[in-house]
């Protein structure tokens, strides 16, 4: 049997000093969609920057396709959009120079791009819509349009596993509308995705499962998180207007069954 | 006069290509931190006898390494890194000139350029540790570019972001005191920034701001040059004066392009066909001459107007116009 995409046992992690990941366990199969909800500070981000290799954990353990993530070199296997509002820098840069860095992963002493690499940005700018967008700069893109850019730049060097972080936050309707038919294509395609967001909006229906956190822990994991987000368990937020009536879960027992 | 334009060519070259990278990762002050660092190590050689050159190269690498170190590692922001090494380089450098019993004179020789008195061991070494910035900044550029774009996606692309973070301050100090006798070492960094601003200005690629901004470095620095030695002016200040120059010429022109980008950007007709565009209702109808609704020449198609507003086809679908 293959082992998990992802595969955290235990793991806590600390930021200078402070728990922010408390002992929590996530597996990730091949194939499948998982979200990470959360309010902020919930340690989402947190979680999946280890994940990738950014941040070191404190106790526990994470294995990127069975390997233990301190001995996985594999990184053409794993595609990271971090999270950022702007693919831009200090300097002009094309969308194509900039999802062309993406290759990198696949070649990493001889940089000059190959022809195979041209392909593969074609590709890549195909999927998330903006082929011909190719010679312009980023900064003259949209904040949805940057985001897909980024999409693009992970996409590139054609991972088995995509993760993401907030590629949602801050972009319009219209864009997440796109950007849901481009997850559409990546689950056609069979990708792995791990996904962070606020709420899942027009994503819902393409989610395998989510796993809420909360203060660092996973306080839901199944397929209705963002029922149980909206219900307020996941977060703390001050409804305005009258106190909505109270929803009762229907299966307390769902708590415990809905982890793996 | 001959020795004098090599030395500008180098330098000319050199500083604007690992300048870009500068830039780019918003770091544009370093070369000026790494410079204040290196007129220590120019004192150090002025005291010890040792080669100032020499000196000045190892302790401006060893400066930014340290800089490098300090924000990648530690709590200290990058600006207030910058400030410790600025007044450390300069107070250093001022009081070791003084130990050395060397006058005012000698310091400014090399805090802002003095080409006449370069000596052939000098050319030499520049011509080779600039020949060295350039290979590896051209070189390395696919690389390079991806850590300075984004070195947490980079890290996690494989590459030893970090290694190659600290290669690019050790290519800046090298640059500072390779333009040390061209630009002087307190206007180095002004070679490094300002014609990849103005490069900037004219550019939507990294790989034209890139080249741009060398051509524009080796105009500005045989230009300054060339002035230097007909009206006896310093060097340095020649250079860089006459590389504002060129932005204040270019400035305007970007500022032109820009706006007409934002002008047009909004009917930009590539953009309208992968930018969100309004989709029309489902429906099954499909829109023809003689199929009842009104058809109205838009451009370079036809509309046609349905329920008060215009259907256009657009492949499986209609958007509105």
């Amino acid at each position: 049997m293959t082992p998990p995409v992802v595969a955290v046992d235990d793991v806590s992690i600390a930021l200078s000093g402070r728990p922010v990941v408390r002992r929590v366990d996530l597996r990730v199969r091949s194939g499948e969609f998982v979200t990470l909800l959360g309010a902020n500070g919930s340690g989402k981000s947190t979680l999946v920057r280890a994940i990738v290799g950014l941040l070191p954990v404190a106790s526990g353990s994470v294995e990127l396709f069975g390997t233990p993530r301190q001995h996985f070199r594999d990184w053409r296997r794993v595609g990271y959009v971090p999270q950022r509002s702007t693919a831009q820098s200090g300097v002009p840069a094309t969308v194509t120079e900039v999802v062309t860095t993406g290759r990198l992963s696949r070649h990493r002493f001889l940089g000059w791009p190959t022809r195979a690499d041209r392909v593969a940005v074609g590709e890549a700018l195909e999927i998330v819509r903006l082929a011909d967008r190719g010679r312009d700069s980023v900064a003259q893109l949209s904040g949805g349009q940057q985001q897909r850019v980024m999409i693009a730049r992970a996409l590139v060097a054609r991972p088995e596993l995509l993760v993401l972080d907030e590629p949602t936050a801050g972009v319009d309707q219209a864009s997440q509308t796109v950007l849901a038919e481009v997850f559409a294509d990546l689950v056609a395609r069979g990708t792995t995705i791990l996904l962070v967001a606020h709420e899942l909006g027009p994503l819902t229906p393409l989610v395998d499962r989510s796993v809420v956190l909360r203060d660092g822990r996973v306080v839901f994991e199944g397929e209705a998180a963002q029922a149980v987000l909206d219900l307020g368990l996941g977060e703390h937020h001050l409804h305005e207007g009258p106190t909505p009536p109270r929803v009762p879960l229907t299966d307390d027992a769902a708590w415990g069954q809905g982890r793996v | 006069m001959r020795q004098a334009l090599v030395a500008a060519v180098c330098t000319g070259l050199a500083a604007p290509a690992i300048g870009t990278y500068l830039v780019q990762r918003r770091l544009a002050l370093l070369g000026d931190g790494i410079g204040h660092v290196a007129l220590t190590g120019v004192a150090v050689g002025l005291l010890t006898g040792w080669a100032p050159l020499t000196t000045a190269v190892v302790l401006a690498a060893a400066g930014a390494v340290a800089i490098e170190l300090l924000r990648a590692y530690g709590k200290t922001s990058g600006d207030v890194a910058l400030a410790l090494l600025f007044y450390g380089g300069i107070a250093g450098g001022v009081l070791l000139t003084a130990e050395a019993g060397e006058s005012a004179a000698t310091l400014n020789t090399y805090l802002f350029g003095s080409i006449t008195t370069l000596s052939s061991a000098e050319l030499r070494d520049i011509v080779i540790l600039s020949g060295l910035v350039l290979i590896v900044a051209v070189g390395l550029s696919p690389q390079l570019f991806a850590i300075c774009q984004d070195e947490e996606q980079s890290r996690v692309s494989g590459l030893p972001a970090r290694v190659y973070g600290v290669l690019i301050a050790v290519l800046a100090a090298v640059t500072v005191t390779v333009s040390m006798r061209t630009v002087g070492l307190l206007l180095a960094s002004a070679l490094m920034v300002v014609p990849v601003a103005t490069a900037q200005q004219v550019s939507r690629s990294f790989r034209l701001t890139f080249v741009l901004a060398m051509l524009l470095g080796v105009v500005a620095s045989v230009a300054g040059v060339s002035v230097s030695f007909e009206a006896g002016t310093p060097s340095g200040p020649t250079i860089v004066l006459l590389a504002l120059a060129g932005f204040v010429l270019a400035a305007p022109v970007g500022a032109v392009l820009a706006w007409r980008r934002t002008r047009l950007a909004p009917f930009d007709p590539d953009a309208r066909l992968t930018a969100d565009h309004d989709r029309a209702e489902q429906h099954p109808h499909e829109h023809g001459p003689g199929c009842g609704h009104p058809a109205v020449r838009h451009g370079d198609h036809v509309d046609y107007v349905h329920d008060g507003h215009r259907h256009a086809s657009h492949g499986q679908h209609y958007d509105e116009h």
